[in-house]
């Protein structure tokens, strides 16, 4: 064996390293959910009830994922059209120089330890939207049902929110990259007829990027879907029935935060360890099919 | 000959750097003027001074005047000027995920120009100016990239011609092209000549020779010399024109 074959052979075993891993989880985690799936059947995927006391016990994980589901989709619906001004503004109309600095600024917005967003919104960005968001909401629009509850400022809103700016990063610096990658041709085209900068956005390079722009929020979603830290600090932590999101101001769970809430004090010889890895599989296999996906279209675009 | 355009001391800068110095040039109505000159000599620069493409690069800065029938375009609204003044570019791309009509259609309906009911005789009409019309009559839902790169170029003066412009700015528009379809074009050109002024930037020295009335020859940024293109051609006054048109500059 020479040097190359070795050193082939090496990068190829490091490779498959991690391919193996990801299979290994997914075992992993299909093997310890099976006794709590065993036990409640098709109820632990559509079942509200959340009971780890020993002898009592009932898992139901429903509200969980509607509350991922529910904070995930504020999340895109804020984040993706502040991230999409951002691109625009960045490629469009700044300069070289503001765009080096302003570009570097949002990416460093991706550097902020996660735990650090959730200290924030627990403790300032709770208040304001308790005071000039919900309760003026509340006030007016409480006989909505989407803003009926009365408003603690610890809930899906602010989890949405905190995940809306966490996403803010990898939306807009991709959707800047494959808004670059419109040919000058094509806005210089549409100026060439007479159009406006309008309708160079409008017309060509939204066309032009449609696919790598979706391809940009499905990876905001998945980053969306798996966060955990910032969002547990300020969801509000209910369990059970009330965990169900009743309105944006209830307090709920998202199927990430549950699990970091509760896995310190499941009982082991008890089916709650099961319980919350279940909760775990369903997670990956959303965050695995919301990340491929977006993979295969930004990889296809890029070609 | 009435002059179209009017090029009055005109002065382009990038950044710090100086591409185009003092050009002064008369572009005759309704004839094909070449502009000639080795790459990086300005060509390009100066076409798109005229339809102001300028205007969407923050570092050029320009100075001088171009009237357009004795008004200044630099006074004029420049999405108005680009209106009247057409511009086909070296490479053709169609516009994305746009069908063969829509392509033509869009400069249209963008500049609220027509009602429906008259945009299919306005696609038609331009596509049948552009010598595309029987290639594309049956098809003309097919997205715009379907076509080949000859065509593709005859689809983009399509779209030009859409507009109905008074002046036609091509830069470099054959040389992307294969000679077949470069012949297409060059015939189109000299047919549209009746109805358009035509100004276009080649590198082509026999292109010029062939479908232009009057040549400018530009070297460093300056005009260096204009003349009919026959007399250009056959006489040239400076020693760069006849150095450059006898291939011993480049």
């Amino acid at each position: 064996m020479n040097e190359d074959e070795i050193f082939h052979l090496f990068s190829l075993a490091v490779a498959s390293i991690s391919l193996l891993l990801l299979a290994l989880i997914f075992v992993v985690l299909v093997q310890y959910t099976f006794p709590v799936i065993n036990k409640m059947g098709i109820n632990y995927f559509i079942s509200t009830s959340w009971n780890p006391v020993f002898g009592k016990e009932e898992y139901g994980i429903l509200p969980y994922f509607l509350g991922t589901v529910l904070t995930s989709f504020i999340a895109i619906l804020v984040g993706v059209p502040v991230s999409f001004g951002i691109a625009l503004f960045l490629t469009e109309y700044s300069n070289k120089t503001l765009k080096n600095y302003l570009g570097t600024m949002i990416s460093l917005l991706a550097a902020i330890p996660s735990v650090i967003y959730g200290l924030w919104g627990f403790f300032i960005f709770r208040n304001f939207i308790l005071e000039y968001i919900e309760r003026p909401l509340y006030h007016y629009f409480g006989g909505l049902s989407i803003f009926s509850t009365t408003p603690t400022g610890l809930d899906f809103l602010n989890g949405g929110l905190i995940l809306a700016i966490m996403i803010i990063p990898i939306v807009s610096s991709i959707t800047t990259e494959v808004l670059e990658q419109v040919p000058t041709e094509i806005k210089e085209g549409i100026y060439a007829i007479g159009g406006s900068r309008y309708d160079v956005v409008v017309h060509g390079s939204i066309r032009y990027s449609k696919n790598g722009i979706i391809g940009a929020i499905l990876l905001g979603l998945g980053r969306a879907i798996g966060e955990t830290m910032a969002v547990s600090m300020v969801i509000g932590n209910a369990t059970g029935e009330n965990a169900l999101p009743k309105s944006l101001f209830s307090a709920g769970q998202t199927l990430s935060s549950l699990i970091a809430n509760e896995f310190n004090e499941a009982n082991p010889t008890s089916l709650h360890p099961n319980a919350l890895i279940g909760a775990g599989l369903v997670l990956l296999i959303m965050a695995v099919i919301v990340n491929l996906s977006a993979r295969m279209i930004v990889s296809k675009y890029k070609r | 000959m009435k002059t179209k355009i009017e090029i009055r001391n005109l002065n382009v800068w990038f950044s710090k750097r100086q591409v185009i110095y003092d050009v002064n040039l008369k572009i005759p109505e309704q004839a094909i003027t070449a502009v000639i000159g080795p790459s990086g000599c300005g060509k390009s620069t100066l076409l798109r001074a005229i339809n102001r493409l300028h205007d969407l690069i923050p570092e050029a800065k320009v100075k001088g005047e171009v009237l357009l029938d004795g008004k200044d375009v630099y006074k004029d609204d420049p999405l108005a000027v680009r209106r009247k003044i057409g511009m086909v570019f070296q490479k053709p791309v169609p516009f994305p995920s746009m069908s063969i009509f829509e392509n033509v259609a869009i400069g249209v309906k963008l500049n609220d120009l027509a009602k429906k009911e008259k945009l299919e005789k306005i696609v038609e009409r331009s596509l049948r100016m552009a010598a595309l019309w029987d290639e594309v009559k049956d098809i003309l839902d097919s997205p715009g990239t379907s076509l080949s790169v000859g065509q593709q170029q005859r689809l983009t003066i399509a779209r030009t011609l859409a507009l109905e412009p008074e002046v036609l700015l091509m830069d470099e528009p054959t040389s992307a092209l294969d000679p077949v379809s470069m012949k297409k074009i060059e015939e189109l050109i000299v047919n549209l000549k009746n109805d358009y002024t035509i100004v276009i930037v080649t590198h082509d020295m026999r292109q010029a020779a062939r479908i232009s009335d009057f040549t400018a020859f530009m070297y460093d940024g300056k005009i260096i010399e204009f003349n009919e293109t026959s007399e250009l051609f056959r006489n040239p006054k400076e020693e760069i024109t006849e150095k450059y048109i006898t291939g011993r500059i480049s």
